[in-house]
């Protein structure tokens, strides 16, 4: 028993070292390659070599928004705004993100008054969304190790005074601990998939019916944000932020 | 006999009969004739036919029964007029219909007699011979669309197509016009030509439409466009144009005659009734646009149009907006007007351009221009070339595709520091202020890249750490009720330690196997086989005698060499641990790897 616990603290450090370092050389070239043709004002170049990293499965907050900078650049709103939320989603308190957003999102042909949403509700998506998915992942392992080991401390330790202050703090991280849980499970979509999309097309009719002879209902155009909401063949049903749904071509659209 | 009767009876009615027709019973005697102006004519002149009754009781003059007239088409009529004349006591009235009737044919036709019957009397007039001869100028061709012709039908409609087949996207202009024979007071469109595959474009039509007279089929109908339509199709193939159906108060004819007929004609005291008269459908051969000669930046665009472009500054400073506007003017569907896409140089924002559009609709003309307004806002300074925009698009008159283009634009942009106000509509102030901004520098560091999707989180490390504090949290269980074991039973707790401790002496005596004064090894391992054995029965070390741990082991069944070995073992220790000197090192490996064999092989029993 000694043996293996000895073992597996020599691993700890090794384990712990960041999978951040572990991907390809190639990939910090074509970043350095991306960032010196974006201030040189060649941004169609900028664009393929983020655009290159990305086609290897890596992804990052900054990449996102270097990318969506790009685009900007180039005049395609509808990418940048695509890259820029996904950005978000990986630097939700960034405000250089949110600022280029902002300005990106004038440029659309759309202006779509959001409907007001509860109160409950507005508090719990200013929660959720103050750290990314991966904070929270960070935010829950932290609280369930701190809570594991209160709890062991709790389970040895035969004083009752300090057993007493003991439960009042594993108590609450327990509880801390449940709703990063919570949180990260909705992040990852584990209660249905409510994804989010940008148009892509300068301008696409909103039709009644999955099918290309449906009632035209209404025009949308290039950069704006929908909910996906349903998917038959080929055609997404989307809502806007203002409530209005109907069916678009899939290809119209990319998820961010 | 019978024979001479019947002869009778027959010269009888002969020379009866020119009475029979001429005269009545009541004396008053009815003369009915018809006839005509002339009786030859050519083709393009009219030919005026009068039934005219005189005597009896105008009162009861009942309507009269015109032949069928094939070769003839009634223009108008019939008009009637009536005298009443009362001469030396007697009565005398007269009553004609007049009747303007056109040859449809040449040759000789015979117009068979008319028939009245009045006072159970049938009167029939003569039959005229008329010759017609053709005319010198060229029959109208469109009597010959005879599908159309609603023929014996007293309303109808035509749709006039203005071509028969038409590019995808070239207009179609189709005109709907009313026929009528019938007074109509009003009328109203109930379903609009539904048409799968076409946009269509609706041309106003005046409020009152213009009333014609024309001449189908040898008859004279009243005539009025009341739908014209200029459809684009957006599909090649056979296009189907469903039928118009209008609603029409139409006089009814008056069931009988009398004096008071021409009050009974106002509009106001008519019977009318309210009748659905149904265009027909149309099918539309639409051809596709050739692929031969296309432009590689057409965007389906078909007509004639052009182009042109102007900036509202020649110089601006840097951040200040400028306005481009590009106009696409001429013939087409110009809400279907797509401008390529516009390459605009590196250095200059552009938003999305404000579109506007103005179309005139004329019959078998359509068209109008459409408007793209860009504002600009250059981010650099230099000399800037605004290349010309070329539009391409199909002309269905020449039959092939044309591109037409805008001049290229120079805008010099220069160095400027005050940040002036556009107005781009819908936007706030603030945020017009904000559109002067540009957007924030690219990021440089801290790029931590992650593989895409979840496979980056749910790593050997992240695993790791949600189940190594399980385990301990597992293990902390365990030693918790082992403690707890342990604290409630001594003796437990002592046998289930009793192995390791005397493993733990043996090897502290190993260390000491090269001390000089030996007694310190010896008494090493004299306590940990005393003390194994104590351990194991709970008793105390001190207390522990030779004699009663020999029955101990005994009792336990422990094998009587062992025992045996045990002893001598503890004798050995105590021997050498109170006569120093005497054993060598051989001798104490010899006993300490005795001692070990002995621990292991009562463990076994115990």
């Amino acid at each position: 028993m000694p043996k293996i616990f000895k073992f597996l603290f020599l691993l700890l450090p090794l384990l712990l070292l960041s999978n951040q370092l572990l991907y390809p050389f190639e990939l910090e070239i074509y970043l350095k390659q991306g960032n010196i043709s974006y201030e040189d004002g060649k941004f169609k170049q900028a664009v393929e070599f983020y655009e290159k990293i990305i086609e290897k499965g890596f992804e990052s907050g900054a990449l996102y928004y270097n990318l969506g900078n790009a685009y900007y650049k180039i005049g395609n709103i509808g990418k940048s705004i695509l890259y820029y939320e996904k950005s978000l989603k990986f630097l939700p308190r960034d405000e250089d993100v949110k600022f280029n957003l902002k300005l990106a999102k004038l440029r659309t042909a759309d202006k779509i008054q959001p409907t007001p949403r509860f109160i409950a509700d507005r508090v719990i998506h200013s929660v959720t969304g103050f750290f990314n998915l991966y904070e929270w992942i960070t935010i829950s392992l932290v609280f369930y190790i701190l809570s594991i080991t209160l709890t062991i401390v709790y389970i040895l330790y035969t004083g009752n005074k300090i057993r007493m202050i003991l439960k009042y703090i594993i108590i609450p991280s327990v509880l801390i601990f449940s709703i990063a849980i919570f949180v990260v499970a909705g992040k990852a979509g584990i209660f249905g998939q409510k994804s989010r999309a940008i148009i892509m097309e300068k301008e696409i009719a909103v039709v009644s019916a999955p099918n290309s002879s449906a009632t035209q209902l209404f025009l949308i155009h290039e950069g704006t944000k929908v909910e996906v909401r349903e998917k038959d063949n080929n055609w997404f049903k989307i809502k806007l932020e203002d409530g209005k749904s109907g069916w678009i071509p899939a290809n119209s659209l990319e998820i961010i | 006999m019978k024979k001479i009767l019947g002869k009778i009876f027959i010269s009888f009615l002969i020379l009866i009969s020119p009475f029979y027709f001429q005269s009545t019973s009541e004396g008053d005697e009815i003369e009915f004739k018809a006839y005509v102006d002339k009786t030859a004519l050519n083709l393009d002149e009219k030919l005026t036919f009068t039934v005219e009754i005189s005597g009896g009781d105008i009162d009861f003059f009942p309507e009269i029964e015109l032949p069928p007239l094939d070769k003839f088409a009634i223009i108008s009529g019939p008009s009637k007029s009536s005298s009443f004349q009362w001469i030396n006591g007697k009565t005398f009235s007269s009553k004609t219909y007049t009747y303007v009737l056109a040859p449809l044919e040449k040759g000789t036709h015979t117009i068979n007699p008319v028939i009245m019957r009045y006072k159970n009397r049938v009167y029939r007039s003569d039959p005229i011979t008329i010759a017609v001869t053709d005319s010198g100028v060229k029959r109208r061709k469109n009597r010959k669309v005879k599908p159309y012709t609603g023929k014996g039908r007293e309303i109808f409609i035509r749709v006039l197509p203005d071509k028969n087949t038409v590019y995808k996207g070239e207009p179609l202009f189709l005109t709907y016009k009313l026929f009528t024979g019938v007074s109509v007071y009003n009328y109203a469109i109930k379903k609009m030509p539904g048409a799968v595959g076409f946009w269509t474009e609706e041309i106003p039509t005046p409020p009152s439409p213009v009333i014609k007279d024309e001449i189908i089929g040898g008859r004279r109908y009243s005539t009025a466009i009341i739908k014209e339509l200029a459809l684009f199709p957006t599909q090649s193939g056979t296009l189907y144009v469903e039928p118009l159906i209008i609603e029409c108060e139409v006089k009814l004819p008056p069931r009988r005659r009398s004096i008071f007929d021409d009050f009974f004609s106002d509009p106001f005291f008519s019977r009318t009734t309210v009748k659905e008269v149904i265009s027909p459908s149309i099918n539309v051969e639409v051809k596709p646009l050739p692929l031969k000669g296309r432009p590689e930046n057409f965007t389906g665009s078909v007509g004639e149009f052009r182009i042109k472009s102007e900036i509202d500054q020649k110089e601006v400073s840097v951040n200040e907006a400028v306005t481009l506007k590009i106009t696409l003017q001429g013939k087409g569907n110009i809400a279907a007007l797509n401008l390529p896409e516009i390459e605009f140089p590196e250095g200059i924002d552009v938003f999305e351009p404000k579109i506007s559009q103005s179309i005139y609709r004329r019959s078998g003309d359509i068209g109008g221009r459409k408007e793209y307004e860009y504002v600009l806002i250059p981010r650099i300074t230099g000399e800037m070339r605004l290349e010309p925009v070329r539009f391409s698009f199909f002309n269905p008159l020449l039959e092939r595709y044309e591109t037409v283009q805008t001049d290229p634009l120079e805008l010099n942009v220069l160095k400027g520091e005050n940040l002036p106000y556009v107005a781009v509509p819908g936007l706030s102030k603030e945020e017009v202020e904000m559109l002067n901004r540009d957007i924030l520098f690219i990021k440089k560091d801290d790029f931590s890249l992650r593989r895409t999707g979840y496979s980056s989180v749910f790593t050997f490390k992240y695993l790791f750490a949600l189940f190594f504090p399980f385990t301990l949290l597992i293990g902390a269980i365990f030693l918790r009720s082992y403690l707890d074991r342990m604290s409630r039973n001594v003796a437990y707790a002592r046998r289930k330690r009793a192995s390791q401790r005397a493993r733990k002496r043996l090897k502290r005596a190993s260390r000491m196997i090269s001390h000089d004064p030996s007694f310190q090894f010896y008494g090493e391992i004299s306590r940990a086989l005393l003390g194994y054995i104590s351990d194991k029965f709970n008793i105390s070390e001190t207390g522990a005698v030779m004699d009663s741990i020999e029955e101990k082991l005994r009792s336990k069944g422990v094998d009587e060499d062992l025992v045996m070995e045990y002893r001598s073992c503890v004798e050995q220790c105590d021997l050498g641990r109170f006569s120093p000197g005497e054993s060598g090192r051989g001798n104490k490996w010899e006993i300490l790897k005795t001692s070990n064999r002995v621990i292991e092989e009562l463990e076994k029993y115990l």
